[in-house]
């Protein structure tokens, strides 16, 4: 990314992962599994690192409300700016929902599964441990 | 070039881009963004029938922030505080406020508590918990076990050693604490 970048950084840098995000061990235990951060903030963290100075980072990836181990002083002292927010849907969607019908996001595109409700479990399972390379799953009620 | 005046090159211009990727660029004008203008006073626009919403009944002493001045208009009653885990919710929401970690790590341990007892009642219906069935992991036989895993460069696979530990630790020490208490009770006593 660098290289393509002229080693400067790209000049804006989306983290969509956000409290979940996986790489680095430490990160992941203190996270995911002792829950004594607000996520694991390594795509943040990738972020901030890829993005160059004076850049912009732009977070849509979801965070809990616990503190998390963010690079705060190299987003600080590259004067980056962080811009993040959760999706307002309700005034977003109109125009999305445009860009679908020109045929511009397909988001069928992204669903890997498609489970009856009556397994549940089993599709829940399925999506965490990322079987047969599940991505996103969709539940279908009354499938039957 | 980097430490020179000049801008980074190689940057595609939007009629390359535009030609490569469909639709790209389709709110590049501002005027289409549905965020622009940032902020618009338009109280009529949200189909709200109130100026401030009617306060929902209390049905018992709902916990919440000690940093606002009262209960939100609207609030959850799906999971109501019982037992130990209520006990700790509560002081957790009564004694410190959102800003405080002890706030979170006490809602957290509740959390715990909770699912401990909700695996307790379980136990004294006719139909407890079952782990094996009830997780999914039996999804692990049909659904390609190693091809999912090996060989797929996915970054969760040097700490997927932790999982059986974290899900299956607390169970076994359950089976091994009643174990110890059903052999201390059930001992002949020596004497």
């Amino acid at each position: 990314m660098k290289r393509t970048t002229d080693f400067l950084g790209a000049d804006v840098v989306i983290d969509a992962v956000g409290a979940e995000a996986d790489g680095n061990f430490l990160q992941h235990v203190t996270a995911a599994k002792l829950k004594l951060q607000g996520g694991s903030p390594i795509a943040l963290n990738w972020a901030i690192d890829s993005v160059r100075k004076g850049g912009t980072v732009s977070v849509v990836g979801a965070y809990g409300p616990l503190f998390s181990a963010v690079k705060f002083g190299d987003a600080m002292n590259k004067g980056l700016t962080l811009r993040m927010n959760q999706c307002p849907v309700k005034r977003q969607w109109p125009r999305l929902f445009q860009h679908i019908q020109n045929g511009y996001l397909k988001p069928s595109d992204v669903v890997t599964h498609r489970i009856p409700l009556e397994h549940i479990a089993e599709a829940y399972h399925i999506f965490s441990a990322k079987l047969d390379d599940c991505i996103k799953p969709v539940i279908v009620p009354n499938a039957a | 070039m980097p430490y020179t005046a000049n801008k980074p090159s190689g940057t595609p211009s939007s009629v390359e881009l535009r030609a490569r990727i469909q639709g790209w660029g389709a709110d590049l004008d501002p005027k289409d963004r549905p965020s622009v203008p940032r902020e618009r006073f338009d109280p009529n626009s949200t189909g709200a029938h109130w100026d401030f919403p009617d306060q929902q009944p209390e049905p018992w002493p709902r916990e919440r922030s000690i940093e606002h001045q009262h209960l939100t208009p609207v609030f959850g009653t799906s999971t109501p505080p019982k037992g130990m885990s209520g006990a700790m919710r509560q002081y957790a929401y009564r004694r410190f406020s959102e800003a405080r970690a002890a706030h979170w790590l006490l809602l957290m341990a509740a959390d715990r508590v909770d699912a401990i007892e909700a695996h307790l009642r379980s136990v004294l219906t006719l139909h407890p918990d079952n782990p094996i069935t009830e997780t999914g992991v039996l999804s692990e036989f049909s659904h390609h076990p190693v091809s999912s895993r090996i060989g797929k460069k996915r970054a969760d696979l040097h700490h997927n050693w932790l999982d059986p530990i974290i899900v299956g630790a607390p169970w076994a020490l359950a089976v091994g604490f009643i174990w110890f208490i059903a052999r201390t009770i059930l001992k002949p006593q020596h004497r």
